[in-house]
């Protein structure tokens, strides 16, 4: 029989692109580059979702050798991580969540089967971008977010790092880990912050975006998000730089002393979520209609929630937002970019930045650039789809460029009280709403934790901090435990309804009159 | 400036053959002033175009006690004679200016300056006027801002009286034809379409769309407007008459024992006419927000995000069922289209079955369009005009009817069925449909000599739906609102 040319062609094409996913699922696939990290010089690195039990094999006993040798010093990490992850982490819940009574009441709101489309996997599993859904091992995406989520899906870095006894591993520089062999450099505030915001808050590129027909279809709403929080409660199955022995704290080259890591993070974790925020806003709107209806611009989803949901206080009140001293940023009646994601810049400026002057210069550049935005997004309902993209871009490099200017930045002891008498500050002024508040009073209580870590805290704050947790709830619901998310959902959607901003703005106003007073000394 | 932005919404509102709308303005301005202008055929236009031009005399020239200032209503007389002293000292409409100088008109004010110290105050802003002072042009407004103090006035409702105060007081003026009078510029407010249309002029609103100074300042309760403080607009002709206290004796039809429900329906009808011609000019001004949130339901967004699984199942609060809207895309018109398409079950209305067919098809495309995030605005103007005129056709003959107590019956049965109640998906729907049943419950008690135990079931029903409805204490919204509610057997 012969074939002619073209039709060749055709079965050659369709035999490739049924065979890439079985291909990419056994481990074959084509060579690509890790995310971001594009030098022409580095060389192409296999990506392959490892699963959670395959680093289990280690990370997880006790009296292995490996572990022995973790005990001796010779490694970064404890080598007791995968009982922390499960026991206790949430993440490998994720795609469970999706098999749940909600997922498939969502799968039938929106007309598809929720395990089988990438808007959904991508989050709620370690998903390679490239394979797809189809190109997935089903017994992968049941593991949820496992470990190669965050430390990076690449086979050489995994399969290196093993060789425990091998130097080759051991010698090489955290750039070179991350560069050469694909793991993510998770000892960089930045890359930590961004790989969490690319679920918690969203990523464009990488198909992550929760949308508002999503939400409609009863997805919970995503809360605020600030990184050393929440790392805290996912619980932690690392330790930072301080906590560690002083034979693992020689293997985290190079480390910068004195540093607060902590409120370093809440620095750092502050502008890239909002980096990260706006950003979305401008990926989705420069998207604008060439995407699927469900998420077509402009997407609800990409505004302020509370701007439209909330209930409506009666006249004789007064309502709050009505009566705010903030005013309204444009026309009243507009919906609004989301405010959380701002409230924590002013502090990151603060914190990274080498002196008072310079501060002020790039809060400076930060408002305008910021105020340019919103009028872009409230001049008319849902915004100037070109002027918003273009000046949340600026907003991006505006960060980027602050970023990369404070690399060596340490946050230490001697600027951690003017930190947390800012973050009270912005707390009066701002008359944030709920979810800017908390990340204000989250702020507050990791910066002061992080403070207070060698010495005793002060009782006074411990109080005011305890009815402020009361007040915004700012434990993690069910902290450290696998919980479905219905047990905690009504309750965290309650304070949210519930919120006093004068209320919670008098607790800032008491935390500041405390810090400004001294503990007698004696006294601890 | 302003003018400016009038001559481009007049221009782009010929363009996009909006005429029917205008045409009798525009018939107006080019007329001598010899020359009366017909009533137009869509409810709004004529309320604020029109024979508004006319000059306003204010409430002072009804004051006298021999006129309307009566202290008591004068036996034998033809009308009551205290007209006036019942609206100066029980009528709502004659504070509408002195609430421009409230706490909360200050506050809205100065939202609407984004929070600047240096706003206009609500009394001398054209926006408020429009509508808290005795409709008038401009022009007539800034010379006579005299009259404002007099809120809403006589002549708000019962037209300038420029060419009829004098004739209004001789022998002449009972021959008149309400046509003649009408030409006059007195209101014909017997007539309920009329009532009605004067009425939404405001409590719905319309946009004037008239391009010199002679034009009217759009009265237009926009999302803007709401958000800087202004109570938003839920106009019910029955229940608003009802609640008036009323300086006036109902006469012939009127006073038939039917007229509660024929308010209501015409009512209704006028609502949604000037509902569909605010949208259609909202839309077609390009100078004005787009989307408008104030044509939609305002609570299936106003709600805290609670987990509250019937908002999933509901999908949507839309006046129409069957039309596919994008999830989470709001429902157009919850409150001045929740009940238009039920008229259809009036026994006036199944004379031309088809006609309704066609008119809810026209409703669903612009339910539709309107869910679209960012709806597209030539659309919806053509789909609101092609309703509003649709709409029209189908109400000449409401008033007309005369409701039996078999067809009030027949209509409690349908609009109170469990059926009925299931399928209320929002709390507009929920306060349109309990609204439609207190006329039939009166027309009930009205016509059924021997009251029956049905009656006072369906009174206690009535009762026990109103306290669901009502906002818990410090909301203006209804925050534990639950379908479910009122679903359940009775």
């Amino acid at each position: 029989m012969i074939v002619p040319a073209r039709a060749r062609l055709a079965i050659a094409l369709t035999c490739l692109v049924y065979l890439g996913p079985l291909l990419r699922a056994k481990g074959l696939a084509v060579e690509s580059q890790p995310e971001g990290r594009a030098g022409s010089a580095a060389p192409r690195l296999r990506r392959y979702i490892y699963r959670a039990s395959h680093c289990a094999g280690c990370h997880n006993q006790e009296k292995s050798p490996t572990y022995q040798a973790a005990e001796r010093g010779q490694m970064i990490c404890r080598m007791n991580e995968w009982q922390y992850y499960e026991k206790h982490d949430k993440h490998q819940l994720a795609f469970a969540a999706l098999l749940s009574q909600r997922g498939k009441e969502m799968g039938e709101r929106l007309g598809r089967e929720v395990t089988k489309i990438d808007a959904c996997i991508n989050c709620h599993a370690a998903q390679d971008p490239a394979a797809g859904v189809t190109g997935q091992n089903p017994a992968r995406l049941a593991d949820g977010v496992t470990c190669v989520a965050c430390h990076g899906p690449f086979a050489r870095w995994v399969e290196t790092h093993a060789r425990y006894e091998d130097d080759e591993w051991r010698n090489l520089d955290r750039k070179s880990k991350e560069r050469d062999y694909g793991m993510t450099d998770l000892w960089n505030p930045v890359r930590r912050a961004e790989v969490c915001a690319s679920c918690h808050i969203g990523n464009h590129a990488e198909g992550k975006v929760l949308t508002h027909p999503m939400y409609a279809a009863g997805h919970p709403p995503l809360p605020s998000f600030e990184t050393a929080t929440f790392s805290d409660a996912q619980p932690r199955h690392w330790q930072y730089v301080r906590e560690k022995t002083r034979e693992r704290q020689r293997r985290i080259e190079p480390v910068k002393q004195n540093n607060l890591e902590r409120a370093e993070l809440v620095a750092v974790g502050g502008l890239v979520a909002f980096r990260q925020s706006v950003k979305l806003w401008a990926d989705q709107a420069e998207a604008g209609t060439s995407q699927p209806a469900a998420a077509q611009w402009p997407d609800f989803a990409r505004f302020d929630c509370t701007s439209c949901h909330h209930d409506l206080q009666a006249a004789e009140t007064p309502p709050w937002r009505q009566v705010q001293a903030r005013g309204f940023r444009a026309s009243p009646g507009r919906p609004d970019a989301p405010a959380w994601s701002t409230a924590l810049v002013p502090i990151g400026i603060k914190a990274l930045s080498k002196d008072s002057a310079s501060a002020s210069i790039e809060q400076a550049q930060f408002e305008r650039a910021l105020a340019e935005f919103c009028t872009a997004v409230t001049i008319r309902p849902f915004g100037d789809r070109q002027a918003g993209s273009l000046a949340a871009r600026k907003l991006i490099s505006w960060v980027n460029r602050f970023l990369e200017d404070q690399t060596h930045a340490v946050v230490d002891q001697a600027k951690a009280p003017a930190l947390l008498a800012e973050i009270c500050a912005r707390a009066e002024e701002s008359i944030p709403d709920y979810d800017a508040a908390r990340q204000l009073a989250w702020a507050f209580r990791v910066v002061y934790q992080d403070v207070t870590a060698m010495s005793k805290p002060d009782p006074r704050i411990e109080v005011i901090l305890a009815r402020l947790e009361k007040e915004l709830s700012l434990n993690m619901p069910k902290r450290g435990e696998q919980t479905p998310i219905e047990n905690s959902l009504k309750s965290r959607l309650g304070f949210a309804a519930d919120y006093r901003p004068d209320r919670t703005r008098d607790l800032f106003k008491e935390l500041q009159a405390n810090l400004a007073v001294p503990r007698r000394p004696g006294k601890k | 400036m302003r003018h400016h932005r009038r001559h481009r919404a007049a221009f782009l509102l010929g363009l996009l053959g909006m005429t029917p709308f205008v045409g009798g303005a525009y018939q107006l301005r080019h007329s001598s002033g010899q020359e009366m202008p017909t009533l137009p055929a869509l409810a709004h236009s004529s309320t604020s175009g029109a024979n508004r031009t006319f000059k306003n005399n204010g409430a002072g020239s009804c004051s006298a006690v021999a006129c309307h200032g009566s202290i008591a209503p004068m036996l034998g007389s033809k009308v009551l004679r205290n007209e006036h002293t019942t609206w100066v000292s029980d009528d709502p409409h004659s504070l509408a200016y002195q609430a421009l100088f409230s706490q909360r008109s200050t506050r809205i004010a100065r939202n609407l300056a984004g929070g600047s110290e240096s706003f206009t105050p609500a009394h001398q802003d054209l926006q408020c006027l429009a509508c808290h002072a005795t409709p008038r042009s401009v022009a007539d407004l800034k010379a006579t801002a005299g009259l404002d103090q007099d809120g809403v006035a006589c002549e708000a409702c019962h037209g300038p009286s420029q060419r009829w105060l004098g004739e209004h007081t001789s022998s002449t003026w009972i021959n008149r034809s309400a046509h003649e009078k009408e030409t006059a510029g007195f209101f014909d407010t017997k007539n309920l379409a009329r009532r009605a249309d004067i009425c939404a002029g405001c409590h719905v609103g319309s946009c004037s769309g008239l391009d010199d100074l002679d034009h009217f300042p759009s009265r237009d309760v926009n999302h803007d407007l709401i958000a800087a403080g202004h109570p938003r607009l839920t106009f019910e002709l029955a229940a608003y008459l009802d609640n008036l206290p009323a300086h006036w004796v109902e006469k012939d039809r009127n006073a038939d024992p039917d007229f509660p429900v024929r308010a209501w329906s015409v009512g209704q009808a006028e609502s949604a006419k000037a509902a569909l011609g605010l949208l259609a000019l909202r839309a077609a001004d390009l100078t004005s927000p787009w989307p408008e949130f104030s044509a939609y339901s305002c609570f299936s967004c106003h709600h805290s995000l609670a987990d509250e699984p019937w908002r999933q199942r509901t999908r949507f609060d839309s006046p129409s069922a069957g039309v596919q809207i994008l999830l989470g895309g709001p429902p157009v018109g919850s409150w001045d289209f929740a009940m238009t398409l039920a008229l259809a079950d009036l026994p006036a209305s199944v004379a031309a079955p088809d006609n309704w067919k066609d008119l809810r098809a026209t409703f669903n495309q612009l339910i539709q369009e309107m869910s679209r995030t960012v709806p597209d605005r030539q659309e919806v103007a053509r789909l609101a005009r092609d309703a509003a005129g649709k709409l029209e056709q189908r109400q000449i003959e409401l008033p007309r009817h005369t409701f039996t107590l078999a067809e009030v019956k027949t209509l409690i049965g349908r609009w109170n069925s469990p059926e009925a109640w299931h399928k209320t998906g929002g709390w507009d729907q929920a306060a349109q449909r309990y609204l439609s049943l207190v006329p039939l419950h009166q027309v009930w008690s009205r016509l059924d000599r021997d009251r029956t135990a049905e009656l006072d079931q369906l009174r206690t029903q009535l009762v026990s739906v109103r306290d669901k409805l009502r906002f818990p204490q410090g909301f203006d919204s209804p925050r534990y609102f639950d379908p479910e509610l009122f679903a359940k057997p009775r």
